[in-house]
């Protein structure tokens, strides 16, 4: 149980992490909203970065809370159909299930390689704030990388464990 | 093809937005498109300043819901209807109309409403079903009266207006709260709900008016802000956060609520 115990906390803190940096991000996306609008109506000279950063902490954001979503499955499923299944059924079932979304996740985390590569070499920068777009694909990236973590923790818990991890055994945050 | 694998993905419980990933990866397969596709189509979906109000929009409604709002605007309205026979279930009805003048999603008025109101009508004596029922439904008002998320993403993906669509939303949802009210009198007649002695005050309403003014008032400045062009749907939703998070800050300050204890603890 000693390797079950150890997963889990590497997990655990690393959700820890990726937690207190989406709550930074959605807070914020909403100060740079509110500075945009004050700087609009009030001192009636609008700036031109704030919609572009939080764009971009909107991308940062979904990617990184969907990881945290992931490991607690709290993303939206039927399950009626699998709930009809004995119980062998549904763990052979369910472990297909995590293999496809993993098979999906690979694809994802490899998919962007090409546009980071462009983005290099011809030396993209975003058009308010000269960030360098490939910085911004490399998060994403990124993203897709924990989510895959979190996929792989989940497998390894159950199988340990000698069960499927129930749903919504852990509450929300 | 596609539709099969997509049906059989569903059935063994993926979660749809893999299901929906995956069947667009075998469609670039079968046409023999690059691969690259996905990540780009993935950003420039995301990169979205429209949808930057969804996640505002809930973050607001969590807000709201937990520095005591929706406890204030229950509160009113039981003063206001509690009397009437088979007054909880309008106050369930009337509650989630301007409930859903504050947030987007049905799940949040269901949560919100549900846990204080179903144990107050079960205790007056309505059927357990009865009281889940009244609140399951009067909350598909939710995202039907804007602000609402559904209408965002459909807006973002079908380029169309938000301000028209939340604008078209206003008069169904208000249709349905009639509607259900109208169910919700036959059904208290039937069934001879007890009636609550307690009469209406001029006191007890001009307090709760003034308790509940925040949540009264705000569905009308954000829905017209939006609607006559004065602040875009994300401003409206960042704005309603962040006068969501000083109400929360100001709920915990004061920690009269009991709401917040919970909430902190």
């Amino acid at each position: 149980m000693g390797v079950l115990k150890t997963v889990q906390r590497v997990a655990d803190g690393i959700e820890r992490i990726i937690k207190i940096c989406v709550i930074v991000s959605l807070g914020g996306i909403a100060a740079v909203v509110n500075v945009s609008v004050f700087f609009r109506y009030v001192l009636n000279s609008p700036l031109s970065w704030t919609i572009e950063l939080a764009r971009y902490l909107l991308v940062f954001t979904v990617v990184f809370a969907a990881s945290i979503a992931l490991r607690h499955h709290m993303f939206v499923n039927v399950q009626v159909i699998r709930d009809l299944l004995p119980e062998r059924a549904r763990k052979i079932v369910g472990t297909t299930a995590r293999m496809l979304i993993g098979g999906f996740l690979v694809f994802c985390v490899f998919s962007p390689e090409a546009m980071i590569e462009k983005a290099i070499r011809t030396d993209t920068i975003s058009p308010a704030m000269s960030l360098p777009m490939a910085l911004v694909y490399r998060m994403m990236q990124l993203g897709f990388v924990t989510m895959v973590l979190f996929l792989l923790f989940g497998l390894v818990d159950s199988v340990l464990s000698g069960r499927e991890s129930r749903k919504d055994t852990e509450s929300r945050a | 093809m596609i539709i099969a694998v997509f049906v059989i993905l569903l059935a063994i419980g993926v979660p749809i937005a893999f299901v929906l990933g995956l069947g667009s990866l075998l469609y670039l397969r079968l046409q023999d498109m690059n691969f690259v596709l996905v990540g780009q189509r993935f950003f420039v979906g995301v990169d979205n300043f429209l949808l930057l109000a969804v996640p505002l929009f809930i973050l607001a409604g969590k807000l709201m819901n937990e520095s005591g709002i929706t406890d204030r605007l229950i509160e009113f309205f039981s003063i206001l209807l509690g009397h009437i026979r088979g007054g909880l279930a309008y106050i369930n009805i009337v509650a989630s109309v301007f409930f859903a003048g504050i947030t987007g999603a049905g799940a949040a008025d269901t949560a919100a409403i549900g846990s204080i109101l179903i144990p107050a009508m079960k205790k007056e004596g309505y059927s357990s079903e009865y009281a889940a029922a009244v609140t399951a439904v009067s909350s598909t008002i939710g995202p039907t009266i804007p602000p609402s998320i559904a209408m965002v993403v459909y807006a973002a993906s079908a380029g169309v207006s938000v301000a028209k669509m939340f604008l078209g939303g206003v008069i169904p949802g208000l249709l349905l709260a009639v509607g259900q009210m109208f169910v919700a009198w036959r059904g208290t007649h039937k069934w001879a709900v007890p009636v609550r002695e307690k009469r209406l005050s001029v006191k007890s309403f001009s307090r709760g008016l003034f308790d509940a003014a925040l949540a009264l008032i705000m569905p009308l400045i954000l829905i017209g802000g939006i609607v006559l062009g004065i602040f875009t749907p994300t401003e409206a939703a960042s704005a309603l956060s962040s006068t969501g998070s000083s109400a929360y800050v100001s709920c915990c300050a004061s920690s009269t609520r009991p709401r917040c204890s919970q909430a902190q603890s």
